[in-house]
């Protein structure tokens, strides 16, 4: 029974994650903490073991129709498992009220991300790291955009905030290619597109790390995280054959009211509990 | 070729070349990710289909067969688990075959500070 149930939350989240962009971290924290009242510890742990999959899922695609930077992902992952390493350092020394009230915080301003209107990112000077490195990418022959080629800017920044995006997958127990996505996008200017095959490239490398060490730490339940694997790879694989045929921005009000909805029980929750 | 990759874009032999290997080397990694993740799975439900056996058929309920499931499972969630670092040291590989050697160092450097966390973790000597 708990088998099925946790099933249904991992397709649930694969589901949305493919649909909304994210790793599905978001939909499995909250149900492993508020519905199957496990320890905090243990369902940011279980939930990182499905962001793995969730993330293997989607980059096979990815990479094979050429959209993922890997010279790029290469270059920021070492960013991103750093951060990890404080993440996880962070997760042992925290209580599991404080770790519920930052995932609250952190579900308030995914919301308020999610309904912001998405503006075109201006062309960015190469940065000089980049032209040394090659980090720049290839837009896809036969996609209408972006044509031709990109160069990537302000490497630094993009490699300090993707030690930010890993401190927090590994922190909360999500995917982290929301920050990812946005300072690939954003900092870097990098194309959309491009931005969000490379992240899920990445978002495997340091969620994979920070769910090693919590699984060698024993704070992942296999019981738990088997359905949550095929769930999340099923379900990724249902969304991504879906969306076509859904109103963006239809899913993105839903999934932001369901999500505050999410982040004030969780709050509650961890105030009680301070 | 200006329509499909835009105005600026010139392709010329090196570029095609290198744009050859960047393909090469995303194919070995979706085969990669492909491959292991469908082993993950099949894992995963072996583990769930015989654990079904054993409580439907009484003969197969000795101490193996219940063990089994599980460490069916546990190598699954472990296979998902060490696939982006096994995708790091492909990358690793083709980048210092290519003699890319800071690309190579970073990945070394990202690969070395999995290790570290997982050593520590199993050690007992980790955070927490």
């Amino acid at each position: 029974m708990l088998d099925l149930l946790l099933l249904t939350a991992a397709l649930l989240a694969g589901f949305l994650g493919a649909i909304v962009g994210i790793g599905g971290g978001i939909v499995l924290v909250p149900f492993f903490a508020l519905v199957l009242h496990l320890d905090m510890r243990e369902a940011l742990a279980t939930s990182l073991v499905g962001v793995v999959a969730s993330s293997l899922g989607a980059s096979a695609p990815y990479l094979r129709s050429g959209l993922s930077n890997v010279r790029l992902a290469s270059f920021l992952q070492c960013g991103s498992v750093c951060g990890a390493l404080l993440g996880v350092v962070l997760t042992g020394i925290l209580r599991a009220s404080v770790l519920q009230v930052v995932f609250a915080v952190f579900l308030f301003v995914m919301a308020a991300l999610n309904l912001w209107p998405r503006s075109q990112t201006p062309l960015l000077p190469e940065h000089p790291w980049s032209k040394s490195l090659h980090l720049g990418g290839m837009g896809t022959p036969g996609e209408p955009e972006p044509a031709g080629v990109y160069t990537v800017a302000r490497a630094p920044w993009g490699l300090a905030a993707m030690v930010m995006a890993g401190f927090f997958s590994s922190l909360l127990g999500i995917g982290g290619g929301v920050f990812q996505v946005l300072a690939l996008d954003k900092i870097m200017g990098v194309p959309l597109r491009q931005a969000v095959a490379t992240s899920s490239f990445m978002m495997g490398v340091s969620a994979g790390a920070a769910a090693l060490a919590l699984y060698a730490r024993g704070d992942v339940r296999p019981s738990l995280a088997a359905p949550v694997v095929v769930g999340v790879l099923v379900g990724a694989r249902l969304g991504a054959r879906v969306l076509p045929r859904i109103p963006p921005r239809g899913v993105r009000t839903v999934f932001a009211v369901a999500v505050v909805a999410i982040a004030v029980r969780m709050l509650v929750q961890g105030v009680r509990g301070w | 070729m200006k329509k499909v990759f835009g105005p600026d874009f010139r392709r010329s032999r090196p570029a095609q070349k290198t744009d050859d290997r960047a393909r090469s080397l995303h194919t070995v990694l979706a085969v990669l990710n492909r491959a292991g993740v469908l082993g993950a799975v099949a894992l995963i439900v072996a583990g769930w289909v015989l654990r079904l056996c054993a409580q439907v058929f009484p003969w197969s309920q000795g101490q193996a067969a219940l063990l089994l499931p599980t460490h069916l499972e546990r190598y699954g969630i472990l296979l998902v688990l060490v696939l982006p670092s096994l995708n790091q040291s492909v990358v690793l590989w083709i980048l210092a075959r290519r003699g890319q050697r800071v690309l190579a160092g970073l990945v070394c450097v990202t690969l070395g500070l999995v290790l570290v966390l997982v050593a520590r973790a199993v050690t007992g000597h980790g955070p927490g």
